[in-house]
């Protein structure tokens, strides 16, 4: 290449290229010692910073599991009392039944936004029971 | 101390012997990723900061190298990648603190990092330093560190031509820039 240079760019050709930068003494007799304690360091850092990040993890998946569970016994509970609340009262009542009550019953739960029923009793007409019964 | 091939040091990776392995990887590509880097960033000190994070990386990676490239092209594509961030993020603080800088032309800090006594070498930096960022990389890549043609093309991913074609470019540049001083 030198030859060519000197042919195509004669003054770049003279710049004593291997004498441009200063590099401190001994910089490279210690180097290989100091980036292998540098990356032991960091091998124990990451250690002890995926420790710590996996104790979060774990901490914030108990959290969830532990919050998950009180909403849905909230909910199930809040169910299974009113599914009881309901039952109990047809079967005091049962003697009482007819399609009137029915409606008012349906009529009840649809206003009340009642959990048990809500699914499927905003989906029923009550006119439509009552023709259904008829 | 005896130094190892490529595919020797590979081997004690893949045998589990990476500290052993990592020393020798170190001992033998230190100075010349020291140089690819330092040529492109010029600061000794950014040199070191940035040769110590390519060897970390290199470090955390190796054991998914899959040996697609050889080592030695993997080795100077971090150093490369890395340098080449770093004069992106510094650019961009360059702009932050002066917006008004028409960013073309840089002139190096008078901090002493070249051979004292030696004007030319500075001005010739300078010159070099503003040359378009991959252009400079072909040209330190070729002129400093003497490398094939051949390498420079699969370490940066481009045709040997294109990398003939900006080499040429460049070196007429500089001499050009040359020709207008009056050292010669």
């Amino acid at each position: 290449m030198d030859e060519d240079l000197n042919k195509i760019a004669p003054l770049l050709s003279k710049i004593n290229k291997d004498s441009l930068f200063k590099v401190p003494d001994g910089y490279f007799d210690n180097f290989t010692d100091r980036i292998i304690d540098k990356v032991k360091t960091e091998k124990r850092n990451n250690t002890i910073n995926l420790f710590i990040k996996n104790s979060l993890k774990i901490a914030a998946s108990l959290i969830f599991i532990l919050a998950l569970y009180i909403v849905v016994d909230h909910f199930v509970n809040d169910k299974n009392k009113n599914f009881n609340l309901y039952s109990k009262y047809i079967y005091e009542n049962i003697n009482e039944f007819d399609e009137i009550w029915m409606i008012e019953f349906i009529n009840y739960d649809k206003n009340n936004n009642s959990i048990v029923f809500e699914n499927f009793l905003h989906d029923i007409d009550a006119e439509e029971i009552l023709k259904f019964i008829e | 101390m005896i130094e190892l091939s490529d595919n020797e040091i590979l081997k004690l990776f893949r045998n589990n012997k990476k500290e052993i392995a990592f020393r020798a990887l170190v001992d033998k590509y230190k100075k010349k990723l020291y140089w690819h880097i330092r040529y492109m960033v010029i600061d000794h000190d950014d040199c070191d900061d940035l040769l110590q994070d390519v060897f970390i990386k290199i470090w955390n990676n190796i054991d998914n190298f899959r040996g697609d490239s050889s080592l030695y092209t993997w080795l100077y594509r971090i150093a490369t990648n890395e340098s080449l961030n770093f004069l992106k993020k510094k650019k961009r603080i360059f702009y932050y603190n002066d917006p008004k800088g028409d960013g073309k032309s840089i002139e190096l800090p008078s901090k002493d990092y070249i051979i004292e006594g030696e004007k030319l070498h500075q001005k010739f930096l300078e010159i070099v330093q503003n040359l378009p960022e991959k252009q400079r990389l072909i040209f330190n890549m070729k002129y400093f560190e003497n490398m094939k043609y051949e390498e420079i093309s699969e370490i940066l991913h481009i045709t040997e031509g294109a990398a003939k074609a900006s080499f040429h470019h460049a070196i007429k540049k500089i001499e050009n820039e040359l020709k207008k001083l009056n050292f010669f």
